[in-house]
């Protein structure tokens, strides 16, 4: 589930940049069109990657000097 | 016994020998009393009515059975700690005093790692112990296995010292405190694998936000070495979060507890752990009630496990209304936007010149020529005005031209001189001067010539001057002769009244005073008091008629 493109706060925030810009209006029509169009499409983006992600448990232990490393699923813990 | 205790607390007189020396058991039969001591039954507690006397040794071998068979194994003493002193062995040294009186204590390493709270100077204290004797010393001891605070629980005394401490150090200062990140996507959870921490945190993270990756460290949450576990997880995780890809939050915590049990979680490691932890920290450790110094150096602290994991993980599907309502924020801006065009848009062509450009286009022609029309009018009328007033100025200037000018004043001029002319005429007639002949000639000469004429006629009128004065000068001085004579004469009038006279000559006036002035046929001239006669010398006589 690593995705290395924009976290959903950066994608909101520029969202919410762009939904301000055209409430002022002081960008040109066609700009704001376009603004428009990628604001939509960042939380339409954000909305994809959430419901992609699922839940995973896993456990850490110990490793090297002072690292850490995971070491398998966890199954005996209930979630249900 | 009661009585005994207090005696022996407040040092008073010196205790005698409470005890029948028969009955005491040396640990060293070996060095027992030498035959023929006088340990005898009979002595009530006397020593020293004996044949011969105890050594040093013998007698702190006493002194020591002695303490150990009155006191039980262990005692409870409460004083003030004092003197304390923790070589490096290990031990600690220190004094545990009253108000007047001070027993010397120590405690073994083994004894001292159990402690729990710091030891200071003057902090009262219940020192569990045992009473011995070093004999080597012959100092009494006591022993202690265990110190307790007076007025609060070690435990208690202990988290106040390290919560002092810390909060001097700002570990738990509310700026150095991080924000939770608002849609987290890894988290580590340090916490028992058995328990209800673990459940309840796994629980509620898949029932509101089941879309996150957990790492979960197993730990001791008490016991021995707990807070070492603790603490090591802390940091492994910090250590490793770049490799498991970014954890957003730890959850660090444990189900609830007595203060015992809980008492890894105020260790100075973790709190250490947590205060140099990059990742922010939850603290979910024990019940409401429960405080820990975790819970203070934490970046937030939750009431229980349960809360933590709402602390950190958002509800799913508060997260898709936001960003629907997202959505339909930007979808209303832009129609609004289009709105807004489309009005100034329509407005704009409601503008008579989008709807009729040519009958604009003729109006503002007819502007433009009722503008030109004025223009030349007010053309025109400029140009005769300036013509007026050149023609006025050209007659002006005729009449004031320099040849005109000139004759203007030449005639003035003319009248003017002939006025002077005849003034000083009319002054000079009245002064009675031939003012025509010299205004004539004075008029034709210049002014040169007049300066020059005028400076003759000074010098001529200086030199009458002269004359005049020199005259005068000469009448003044005969006037001033003839007044002398007729001093002299004057004065000898009374002399000429006694018959003598005067004689003159005639020729000079002179007055003679010997005969040798005159000379025969000279007319001499003969003063009397009354008048005077002429006579002719007819010769000079000598003088013998006055001799005799």
């Amino acid at each position: 589930m690593a995705d290395a493109e924009l976290s959903f706060e950066a994608a909101l925030a520029r969202a919410e940049e762009i939904a301000t810009a055209i409430e002022q209006g002081k960008v040109g029509l066609e700009e704001s069109i376009q603004q428009f169009e990628e604001g939509m499409r960042l939380i339409k983006h954000c909305r994809e990657v959430l419901c992609a992600a699922e839940l995973c448990i896993e456990k850490l232990e110990a490793a090297g000097m002072d690292g850490a490393a995971p070491a398998g699923e966890m199954r005996d813990v209930d979630v249900s | 016994m009661k009585r005994r205790r207090r005696e022996i607390k407040s040092g008073g007189e010196t205790p005698r020998l409470p005890f029948d020396p028969d009955r005491v058991r040396s640990p060293e039969p070996s060095i027992a009393k030498p035959a023929g001591e006088a340990v005898s039954a009979s002595a009530q507690g006397q020593t020293g009515v004996t044949e011969s006397p105890l050594t040093v040794s013998q007698f702190n071998r006493i002194i020591k059975a002695a303490l150990q068979s009155r006191f039980p194994a262990e005692i409870r003493v409460i004083g003030e700690l004092s003197n304390i002193s923790r070589p490096s062995g290990g031990h600690i040294y220190f004094t545990l005093k009253d108000s007047t009186s001070e027993v010397r204590c120590v405690m073994w390493r083994s004894s001292a790692q159990t402690l729990r709270f710091d030891l200071s100077e003057g902090l009262e204290v219940v020192a569990h112990a045992s009473v011995d004797v070093y004999e080597p010393r012959g100092q009494y001891q006591l022993y202690v296995r265990k110190l307790a605070p007076c007025g609060v629980g070690a435990l208690e005394l202990a988290f106040q010292q390290l919560k002092e401490k810390l909060g001097r150090a700002g570990f738990f200062d509310v700026d150095r405190k991080r924000p939770l990140p608002a849609y987290p996507r890894t988290i580590a959870v340090v916490t028992s694998l058995t328990g209800a921490a673990i459940r309840d945190i796994l629980q509620t993270i898949a029932r509101r936000y089941p879309k996150i990756r957990i790492f979960v460290f197993g730990v001791r949450v008490q016991g021995e070495g707990s807070s070492e576990d603790i603490a090591g997880a802390i940091r492994r995780i910090n250590c490793a979060r770049a490799s498991l890809g970014g954890i957003d939050a730890i959850i660090a915590g444990r189900g609830g507890g007595s203060i015992e049990d809980l008492w890894a979680f105020n260790s100075e490691a973790v709190a250490r752990a947590i205060y140099d932890s990059q990742i922010p920290v939850v603290s979910a450790v024990g019940h409401e009630v429960d405080f820990t110094i975790a819970d203070f150096v934490a970046d937030v602290r939750a009431a229980t496990p349960t809360a933590a994991a709402e602390l950190v993980v958002p509800v799913l599907a508060d997260v898709l209304h936001n960003f629907a309502v997202f959505e339909h924020r930007l979808r209303h801006a832009m129609r609004r936007r289009m709105e807004t065009t489309r009005l100034r848009l329509s407005s704009v062509e409601r503008v008579s010149w989008f709807r009729d450009p040519s009958t604009q286009v003729r109006r503002l022609h007819q502007g433009i020529d009722e503008i030109v029309g004025r223009l030349k009018l007010a053309k025109a009328r400029r140009l005769n005005k300036l013509r007026s007033r050149l023609h006025q100025l050209e007659t002006r200037m005729m009449q004031s031209r320099p040849s005109v000018q000139l004759a203007k004043r030449q005639s003035r001029l003319e009248r003017i001189s002939r006025h002077l002319f005849r003034g000083a005429e009319a002054v000079l007639r009245r002064k009675g001067v031939r003012a025509r002949g010299m205004e004539i000639r004075m008029a034709s000469l210049s002014p040169r010539r007049q300066f020059e004429l005028g400076v003759l006629q000074l010098s001529q009128l200086g030199g009458r001057l002269d004359r005049a004065m020199s005259r005068y000068f000469q009448d003044q001085t005969g006037i001033l002769a003839s007044l002398d004579a007729r001093l002299r004469a004057s004065g000898y009038e009374q002399v000429l009244r006694r018959g003598f006279t005067i004689t003159r000559r005639v020729r000079d006036g002179q007055v003679i005073r010997s005969a040798v002035e005159t000379r025969p046929d000279d007319f001499v001239l003969t003063q009397t008091a009354d008048g005077q006669f002429r006579s002719r010398v007819v010769d000079e006589l000598p003088s013998e008629i006055f001799d005799a």
